[in-house]
């Protein structure tokens, strides 16, 4: 305990030098903590974006379906995958999905795009487009014939609100076949892709219009409370689906690769960067323990002269390298707690200097990034960051025991 | 003055550790600066690069009014007579030719970008034939390259047969059968959904066409060359075209990367910032250390000015060394990541961004914009951090001096 | 742009075609509602085949070309086509089945298979849009018929038809007029509008000759409102109905043959 007393006393004596140090430990602390909750937080929104604006954080398709995409490849019954997606608690909804692609045409001409059949009352809380329309509504009724398409099909087939289109595809039979839909409503995402390219029909039309079973979709979009829980979620789901015939369970990582990429060496140049800091804030800190032990020579020839154990000076400039870190850890976790929770609320804006229409591969990117600290990352940074500063703390620990202390009292200062 | 230099080295070197120490902060903060810099510029290149060289190349000749709806009646006419001419100004240019077609194999068909590439001269304007995931590049007649989606989409392989049909230039129905000789890597959307890639002289004879181009895509020879000198150069032998470069014809393009760019300019000022933090708290402990030794040294007649002018000698002679130490080890750092890379494929595979090819390996750039500025500034901030306790050491009584601390 | 909507031409044809095929000596002029005049088309059409040669002339902004075409029909289920003239595209033919289209190109010696989701643009670059064809319906049964008016204009006796969509008709039109002369019920000209009832296209008859022992109009003009200067105009050189054709003909085939 008195070890404890004397080295607080010791950090005190030169308080320039330990305001220094603690400084430099709080710095670091305090980027790494922002990067990392911005980091979170921004692969967290973009992965949740994705997925609500596409298949889900899981996908239920039928196996043969990803490497063909051929609108035959269905799952034929819903229930029974109904019944085991009600019994995880992680899953906070799912949407039954049909998928193809068809010819939209107006008087004014037709383009080609990817449809996708909702039932929008298992939409309404898990989809992004809702939020993305820019006039009219969304889809109401799965039977109706009501559809959403975004503004650069809007501009191309020169419709408004209102106006009505055929959509025209190759049904399951593999004859054409044609609807009538009626545009309800307009999107805008960011993403050229889909504002020109996708539009979401109510599910039962689609069905019709592929000549679909009742219970019939090709994907089974789900949704999770927390991105992170993806892989248990999705291994419960393996095997609980396991008689169901034909039937392949999906990550976003699989069914978006160049998101699962992006969010990969974003994380790993984030961590480069880290490294990076770390290194040159350790060797800061290196440097004042060191220079400390060294001025202070004298003084613990005197100690060891009086008696005190080379063991116990260890122990005591490590207590100081500890004491250190631990203040510095205190003060730096709370500024960087205040800091992300000031982000995770307000944002880090980068309005000002983004173009208007970002995307990774499709995915549109928010121009406002926000954090969302993970309470494993933030113990694992903080765990890292102490550790560090003792391990600093015992070269020159070891350097100031082992010095013998005849010879520091003849150099003297 | 003579005085003043061989104290001062002498000064330093008396305490050998405390110098080292001092310097190896430094050190390694500016080898890491280095380093990071290379990689950071190496990055930002490799961007640039393929927004350019993996799609328009860096400076693209249209008829005006092209690019409005991509027909193809608004062509340019002898478009090889031109590119002679460019050649002539030292660029590399190629002249190519795009329009729509429908195209199958079986069962599967699909609607496409036609484009016709000249193979040989595409070969200097732009890199695609460097990512080809399977097969070859163009070498034969009636041979034709496919994005990798569309590939998936018709479900062929190197070897397959292709049928493209369109509407010809004349109205006719133009048709033939190609063979996929290869099938690029993933690229950016558009090409990877659409792109089907023949000679021009095919899609001269599918199209009804003639001794014309949709478009002249041109690449400097020297990347130190004024892409907007060059673009005027150009412009003024074909009054009648229109020339610009990539970054005007596809400012989106060019606005995310002057963004990432912006972004490691953050990056960069808070990892100087950490630089700084730790230099200063070197340099003024460095000081601070030796006052009552200062205060030894007017208590015998040095007068103020003189014990600053020492200071300042001292920390010159220390960031010396330490700089070119840095430097040493920064550049040999840099060096080996601009040869070796930092490879992250374990970490990820490519993806695009907004369009442009990421590669999960980064190559560092060794070259006079990543070095200098860092050592410059470590230069700056040594002095800058001595001067605060210099000029206090400086103002005490030597009795306070010597009782310092 | 792409061939694919060969049957788009075709069944507006038998659509049109199917407005003249009734006795000429039909029941006096006031006795026609549209709906028995559109009727009385169906019934006469439904079951039908006909053969017969024609020549299509396009101009567009950048060229002008004149094909000659002939083509054999049954009912509204089968139908091909074979380009005759010029020599460079001689032989290229389309086949509908159905709902679905192939077609053969003889330079390649290839059959392409045409799917709905890229029936762009129109057949042979002419001004038929793709809505004409893949739908077989007829006018009757997608949309609501009504006579607006009867009487002289231009110095004769029409009637005006106007047609509009039924709710659930997936047709891109949001009205279409035709006019039909009083005398002959012979149709003289069909305008489409969209939605808002802008004209969108206008296809003109005339022409009327004897042919195929019927009195037809042998000329149809295609005038789109929005590319001036543009048309697409038919003429028929002859026209031979309710002739003996087996539905095994319209086979994949039949398509690939170069033709006579």
């Amino acid at each position: 305990m008195w070890l404890v007393k004397l080295a607080w006393r010791n950090l005190w004596r030169n308080r320039r030098r330990t305001l220094i140090t603690i400084s430099s430990i709080c710095f670091g602390l305090v980027i790494a903590l922002v990067f990392i909750g911005l980091g979170d937080g921004t692969y967290g929104t973009m992965i949740d974006s994705a997925a609500r604006l596409g298949t889900g954080h899981v996908t239920i398709e039928h196996q043969r379906y990803r490497t063909s995409l051929a609108t035959r490849y269905t799952l034929k019954d819903i229930r029974p995958i109904a019944e085991t997606l009600a019994g995880i608690r992680e899953i906070t909804g799912w949407a039954p999905r049909v998928a193809g692609q068809a010819m939209i045409s107006t008087s004014y001409g037709s383009v080609g795009a990817a449809f996708m059949g909702v039932d929008p009352a298992q939409e309404k809380e898990n989809t992004l487009f809702i939020k993305k329309m820019v006039s009219g509504r969304y889809l109401k009724n799965a039977g109706g014939r009501g559809a959403v398409i975004g503004t650069k099909m809007a501009e191309q087939l020169k419709v408004t609100v209102g106006s009505k289109m055929v959509i025209t595809a190759n049904n399951l039979q593999g004859d054409i076949s044609a609807e009538l839909l009626r545009v309800v409503g307009i999107f805008r995402t960011g993403s050229d892709m889909i504002d020109g390219y996708v539009l979401q029909i109510p599910l039962e039309r689609s069905r019709k219009l592929l000549g679909m079973e009742p219970e019939e979709v090709t994907q089974l979009a789900v949704y999770l409370d927390n991105q992170r829980q993806t892989d248990s979620v999705i291994a419960t789901l393996k095997m609980s689906l396991a008689q169901v015939k034909e039937a392949a369970v999906l990550s976003w990582r699989q069914v978006m690769p160049e998101l699962a990429a992006y969010v990969e060496l974003d994380g790993g140049s984030n961590y480069i960067f880290q490294v990076i800091i770390f290194i040159i804030i350790g060797a800061g800190i290196l440097n004042t323990i060191l220079m400390s032990v060294l001025e202070r020579r004298y003084e613990f020839g005197v100690l060891l002269c009086l008696g005190m154990g080379p063991a116990s000076l260890l122990l005591l400039i490590l207590t100081e390298a500890v004491l250190l870190g631990l203040l510095g850890v205190s003060v730096g976790t709370v500024l960087g707690l205040a800091c992300n929770y000031y982000f995770t609320v307000k944002g880090f804006d980068l309005t000002m200097i983004t173009p208007e229409d970002m995307d990774i591969s499709g995915v549109a990117l928010d121009p406002v990034l926000y954090a969302d600290l993970y309470m494993d990352h933030l113990v694992i940074i903080v765990s890292l960051v102490f550790l560090m500063v003792v391990l600093i703390g015992v070269y020159p620990a070891v350097k100031a025991a082992r010095s013998v202390p005849i010879e520091v009292l003849k150099k003297g200062r | 003055m003579l005085v003043y230099l061989k104290l001062a080295w002498r000064n330093i070197w008396r305490n050998k550790r405390r110098t080292l120490i001092t310097q190896f902060s430094m050190i390694v903060t500016l080898a890491l600066m280095i380093a990071y810099s290379g990689l950071v510029w190496g990055l930002l290149n490799q961007m640039e690069r393929n927004a350019t060289l993996l799609g328009p190349g860096e400076i693209q000749i249209h008829v005006p009014g092209y690019r409005d709806d991509r027909s193809i009646y608004k062509v340019i006419d002898r478009p090889d007579t031109i590119i002679s001419s460019i050649e002539k100004n030292g660029a590399r240019a190629a002249s190519r030719l795009q329009g729509f077609g429908l195209v199958s194999h079986d069962e599967n068909s699909s609607g496409a970008q036609i484009l016709g590439i000249d193979p040989a001269r595409e070969k200097n304007v732009t890199r695609f034939h460097r990512h080809l995931f399977r097969g070859a590049f163009l070498a034969g007649a009636n041979e034709v390259i496919v994005g990798s989606k569309i590939a998936v989409t018709l479900d062929v392989t190197v070897g397959d047969e292709l049928v493209v049909v369109t509407q010809a230039a004349d109205g006719s129905i133009g048709n033939d059968i190609y063979t996929v000789a290869g099938i690029l890597n993933r690229i950016g959307e558009e090409i990877d959904r659409s792109a089907i890639m023949m000679s021009l002289a095919d899609f001269r004879d599918l199209f009804s066409m003639g001794d014309v181009a949709t478009e002249i895509a041109i690449r400097r020879v020297h990347d130190r060359q004024e892409l907007g000198e060059l673009r005027d150069v150009i412009a003024g032998g074909i009054p009648a075209l229109e020339v610009k470069t990539w970054k005007e014809l596809f400012p989106a393009i060019s606005d995310m990367i002057d963004i990432a760019d912006l972004s490691i300019y953050i990056l960069f000022f808070i990892v100087y910032l950490a630089a700084s933090l730790i230099t200063l708290n070197t340099m003024l402990m460095a000081v601070y250390e030796r006052i009552r030794e200062l205060g030894i040294m007017m208590a015998i007649g040095f007068r103020p000015l003189q014990v600053m002018t020492l200071i300042f000698v001292e920390t010159f002679y220390l960031t010396l060394c330490a700089v070119g130490a840095g430097l040493v080890c920064g550049v040999g750092l840099s060096a080996y990541l601009t040869r070796y890379g930092l490879d992250l494929t374990s970490f990820s595979d490519g993806f695009s961004f907004a369009g442009i090819l990421a590669e999960p390996h980064w190559f560092a750039v060794t070259n006079a914009q990543t070095v200098l500025p860092a050592a410059v500034f470590l230069v700056i901030i040594s002095f800058a951090a001595v001067l605060y306790p210099a000029l206090k050491a400086a103002r005490l009584k030597p009795l306070e001096a010597l009782n310092f601390n | 742009m792409i061939m694919k909507t060969h049957n788009i031409f075709f069944v507006f044809v038998l659509t049109a075609i199917s407005f003249f095929l009734f006795p000429l000596s039909a029941a006096r002029p006031d006795e026609h509602s549209a709906r028995a005049i559109l009727d009385h088309i169906d019934r006469m059409w439904r079951g039908k085949s006909s053969t017969g040669t024609y020549e299509m002339t396009i101009k567009t902004a950048h060229w002008q070309r004149s094909l000659r075409i002939r083509s054999w029909t049954k009912g509204l289920d089968y139908t091909l086509v074979r380009i005759e003239y010029p020599k460079k595209e001689k032989g290229v033919a389309s086949l509908k089945v159905k709902n679905n289209l192939w077609n053969y190109l003889p330079k390649i010696n290839r059959v392409v298979k045409v799917p709905s989701s890229l029936m762009m643009g129109s057949w042979m670059g002419s001004h038929f849009t793709n809505d004409d064809v893949v739908k077989e319906s007829t006018l009757a049964d997608d949309y609501h018929h009504t006579i607006t008016f009867s009487g002289s204009r231009d110095g004769q006796d029409v009637y005006e038809i106007t047609l509009t969509p039924k709710e659930e008709a997936a047709v891109v039109w949001g009205k279409i007029v035709i006019l039909i002369q009083q005398k002959d019920l012979i149709p003289l000209s069909e305008e489409f509008f969209d939605e808002q009832e802008k004209p969108v296209r206008k296809i003109v008859l005339s022409d009327v000759k004897t042919i195929g022992g019927r009195m037809l109009p042998t000329k149809l003009n295609v005038i789109p409102y929005d590319k001036p200067g543009e048309f697409t105009r038919i003429i028929y050189a002859d026209l031979t109905f309710d002739i003996d054709i087996a539905d095994s003909f319209f086979s994949l085939r039949t398509l690939k043959q170069k033709g006579d």
